[in-house]
């Protein structure tokens, strides 16, 4: 898993978490508009970053809640508890994706698109109608198409006989049929979309129509680029490969599983129809008697006798075939005889009656679910016929209604009571109201107790309506997010927290280092010396665990500087193309990692480099190819960690620094005298970039080399304890070189004293400690200066330096004590009254008023307890 | 590629894209008792086809390709 979809998941989850307490802030105070604000923004910001991933059915989802918030923000749609309900459970769903593309390695099955789409339309359906009048349409339409759901049956007579009768063997051996209608968008075309295309890959399709969506328009006010198409397909494929297919558009997507039977439509000619009246009779009468075989008999005596070409015969075949195949299926078989009677096409009902009626015939065969599903049928009949009369469903509410019932009268043999049945339907077709089919059923098939208490439960049309989506539904979907709580695996800490945390050890680790003064003064002052070493034996444990804690802290500190280098590919692009120069940015060791104070440092100075390099270092492509280089340039950022220290290292292959350029400018602008100009090595030329006055602008649109502030890059680099080394070599390119210090937290110091305070000196600066006799000290030029290896160093009195009025100390030997210390490349030697140990602290940035005092790096406890304050010589000197 | 409109026939080829109904369209108005010929064709944009399916013209050569022919047949037929 990436770290960007890593970062979505752990944000998605936030993001939930907040979405749902917003929720719960607004049923507390369904007005506040603070609250709604808040929440849309987290909706809408969800969305916006599942739109980065391949995930179609949250962003659907969000989409579709985002939308609705936004109706509600704009005072178009109220606010009403169905509406909590109907967002809290699209957040349960999306809930259960982040889940899911968690356990799954980043991916979502395809077979959530379909409670993505639920949910989705769900939640648009608040929107444009008003809270309270949402819930009886909604009742309504989803119960008239669980009933009527029926599409116009394809021109299935189309296919050939053969083929079908082979999809009937097909269908009932276990392949589902299918038959999908696909409607694309009328603005799809200019979406990129080819609908064409996209029913072309409906797999195994067996029989396909392209159907205008409205009648065409006269050709010469034809819109090419409106869409008016619709895709019929039947198909023996999985469902879950076409909604895999329509991923993207399940809502554009109607898939009606078909029956295998309906594919048992006679053709032929319908030469000769009464003749064959009797055998109609015949075999209805054996139908009803159960005498099957007889049936089967007289069926293939009559097909013998006629032209296999009639429409008879043809039905004959199939009826054969159903027999074989289906002997069960009472139902198909008489509606087949019958259609041989009245030599038209049988009229296949709704999959669900069609279903049911495959049930076994009569009442007392039922099995004791079948009595029971029966009976729910005629009770989903009642109230569907008790909805309220007023609205224009009606007619069709009504014709559904008596179909159910009618086929559920034909699969439990009472076929007596159909035509009352029709006439009831009759009767309230015309008066337009549902009383007389009610009348029928209370007539025919009176309430029994299973069915009256199933009713009270479920009296409501609403709760109707759940029922029949909790079964459809998956049963992992539903489920609260309370029910499965998973700890989120990240933490977001605040960084004052982490600081805190840090300052605390820091001073743990200070508290452990007064133990060996106690264990010390067991030893000198009590003369306890069994005690002293048994305290430095603790020292030892508290010491290692102090510093395992400390290396936990900085571990958590600690951030890739990829952080800091994802910015340079935008960055080098676009100053490249700026400067019309062919740039290739390499990038190396991003997960090197650094505190991130170090890493947020390097930002700066990182960019400075990079301009330089591309502004100066790089030449142009056709200056390249004269040089003979490759047109590209290529610019090399790479990081790298030796030890305790980060390198980042940036380098070029432009053109180099002249070091002799470099030179004259450094005198022109009174940076080095003549004679330093003679004699400075190239390499150390170079380095004159570093110079302070060496960064204004004119001087660099002259330069050949860079300039731009490098003196800029070195004090923020040297601020974080790193150096900066350049080396370039002239027409091969430059290298510049970073070192800094993994973390800042500790740091190492050696402890001076002077007129009887300490000080503290950063380690890596100090070179040598040495004891420099007063007889070896020269003055030059009023500046005190010994030589040391062979090297003339000067000398400086820290005293002096911090304007203390005393004069040096000397030990007995009259040899003064001398800290050489690294300035700028540079050894300078400070006179100093003694010296004591290295300890290491946690260096604390002077704040306030003494912030601004200068010579100092910061701040320090000591194990006693007392204040050590920590020079910075770079300052002093 | 695309559409090559000859005297009485406009030969599709290839896969022809959206950007072609349009011209098909005028084409075909202004050309009413030409030819199509899918031989070389071997898909065509849902925007063509409903410019075909509205202006039903003759169809002179179907396509090689069995599946495209199938779906053709029962959108111009």
């Amino acid at each position: 898993m990436n770290p960007l979809l890593e970062q979505f998941l752990s944000e998605a989850r936030d993001f939930l978490h907040g979405i749902a307490e917003k929720l719960m802030q607004l049923e507390n105070d369904p007005g506040s508009t603070p609250v709604m604000n808040e929440l849309f923004r987290l909706v809408h910001t969800l969305k916006g970053n599942s739109g980065l991933f391949e995930f179609p059915e949250m962003t659907r989802v969000l989409h579709a809640g985002e939308d609705l918030l936004d109706a509600v923000r704009d005072g178009r749609v109220g606010y009403s508890q169905e509406l909590t309900d109907r967002l809290l459970d699209a957040m349960d769903f999306v809930n259960l994706l982040v889940d899911e593309i968690e356990s799954n390695d980043g991916a979502i099955g395809s077979d959530h698109a379909q409670n993505a789409l639920r949910l989705a339309e769900s939640l648009r359906q608040l929107i444009g109608v008003t809270a309270v009048e949402v819930k009886a349409p909604v009742a309504e339409a989803s119960q008239a198409s669980s009933v009527h759901n029926m599409p116009e049956l394809p021109r299935l007579a189309e296919l050939p006989e053969q083929q079908r009768m082979a999809l009937y063997r097909e269908a009932l051996a276990g392949d589902t049929l299918l038959f999908v209608e696909y409607t694309p968008e009328q603005e799809c075309f200019f979406k990129g979309e080819d609908p064409f295309h996209q029913a072309r890959q409906i797999p195994d399709v067996v029989w396909q129509s392209v159907l205008p969506r409205e009648p065409w328009s006269a050709p010469a006010e034809l819109d090419a680029y409106h869409c008016n198409l619709v895709f019929n397909a039947l198909t023996t494929a999985a469902p879950e490969e076409l909604y895999e297919l329509f991923r993207y558009t399940p809502e554009q997507l109607r898939i009606v599983p078909l029956p295998p039977i309906v594919l048992a439509l006679p053709h032929g000619d319908p030469n000769g129809g009464p003749v064959y009246g009797d055998f109609v009779t015949d075999a209805l009468g054996r139908l009803d008697t159960g005498d099957m075989a007889g049936l089967e008999s007289v069926a293939r005596t009559m097909l013998e006798l006629s032209s296999p070409s009639l429409w008879l015969s043809s039905g004959l075949r199939w009826l054969l075939l159903v027999l074989e195949l289906e002997p069960g299926n009472r139902y198909a078989q008489r509606t087949l005889i019958e259609s041989l009677g009245s030599l038209t096409l049988p009229v296949w009902t709704t999959p669900e009656t069609a279903v049911e009626a495959d049930s076994e015939l009569v009442g007392e065969r039922f099995s004791e679910a079948d009595a029971r599903a029966f009976a729910d049928i005629l009770q989903a009949q009642r109230e569907i016929l008790g909805l309220p009369d007023s609205d224009a469903w009606l007619p069709g509410r009504l014709n559904a209604a008596a179909t159910a019932l009618a086929a559920c009268q034909r699969s439990a043999g009472r076929i007596e009571a159909l035509p009352t049945l029709e006439a009831a339907l009759a009767e309230a077709l015309d008066s337009v109201e549902a009383a007389p089919l009610l009348a029928w059923l209370d007539a025919h098939a009176p309430l029994d107790r299973s069915a009256t208490a199933e009713s009270e439960a479920e009296a409501a049309p609403m709760q109707v309506r759940n029922a029949l989506i909790d079964v459809e539904s998956d049963n992992k979907f539903g489920r609260r997010v309370e029910d499965s709580y998973v700890g989120p695996k990240t933490l977001k800490v605040d960084q004052d927290k982490i600081d805190n945390l840090m300052g605390l050890i820091g001073e743990m680790v200070v508290a452990k280092n007064s133990l060996p003064y106690l264990a010390s003064r067991a030893e000198t002052q009590y003369g306890v010396r069994e005690l002293g070493r048994e305290i430095k034996t603790q020292y030892a444990v508290i010491n290692r665990i102090a510093e395992e804690m400390q290396d936990a802290i900085m571990q958590v500190r600690m951030m890739p500087v990829s952080f800091v280098f994802q910015r340079f590919p935008r960055l080098v692009r676009d100053t490249s193309r700026k400067l019309a120069k062919e740039v290739n940015l390499i990038l190396e060791g991003e997960n090197t990692e650094a505190d991130k104070n170090i890493v947020e440092a390097l930002a700066d100075p990182l960019i400075h480099i990079v301009r330089n390099s591309l502004d100066h270092g790089i030449e142009t492509p056709e200056v390249r190819r004269a040089a003979g280089k490759p047109p590209a340039g290529r610019l090399t950022i790479r990081a790298t960690q030796e030890a305790d220290r980060v390198y980042i290292e940036i380098s070029d292959d432009g053109k180099g620094i002249d070091p002799t350029i470099i030179k004259r400018k450094a005198y022109e602008k009174g940076i080095i005298d003549e004679s330093t100009m003679e004699r400075l090595s190239d390499q150390e030329a170079v380095n004159l970039v570093f110079a302070a006055g060496f960064s204004t602008a004119e001087v660099i649109s002259d330069l050949s080399g860079r300039g731009v502030g490098m003196d800029v890059v070195r004090s923020a680099v040297e601020k974080v304890n790193g150096t900066v080394s350049l080396e370039s070599e002239l027409g091969k390119g430059t290298l510049i070189r970073l070192s800094l210090p993994l973390s800042m937290a500790v740091t190492n110091v050696m402890i001076v004293e002077s007129d009887k305070q300490i000080f503290g000196v950063p380690m890596d600066m100090v070179v040598e400690t040495v004891r420099v006799s007063r007889s070896a000290i020269r003055t030059i030029k009023k500046r005190q200066t010994t030589v040391l290896r062979g090297r003339i160093v000067p000398l400086l009195a820290l005293n002096e330096l911090l304007a203390i009025d005393a004069e040096p100390y000397a030990n007995e030997d009259d040899e003064l004590a001398t800290l050489v210390v690294r300035v700028h490349e540079e050894h300078v030697g400070i006179v100093v009254d003694d010296f004591r140990e290295t300890v290491d602290i946690i260096l604390k940035p002077m704040a306030g008023i003494i912030g601004g005092l200068g010579g100092y790096s910061g701040s320090a406890l000591l194990g006693d307890g007392s204040v050590l304050m920590v020079l910075n010589p770079r300052e002093l000197v | 590629m695309a559409i090559t409109y000859q005297k009485k026939v406009a030969l599709f080829q290839d896969a022809v894209g959206a950007e072609e109904a349009e011209g098909l369209l005028e084409w075909l108005l202004k050309n009413p008792k030409s030819q199509l010929n899918f031989a070389d064709c071997r898909h065509l944009h849902a925007a063509n086809l409903q410019v075909m399916m509205a202006v039903k013209p003759v169809i002179a050569v179907w396509p090689k390709d069995a599946k495209l022919r199938t779906w053709l047949e029962s959108a111009l037929k």
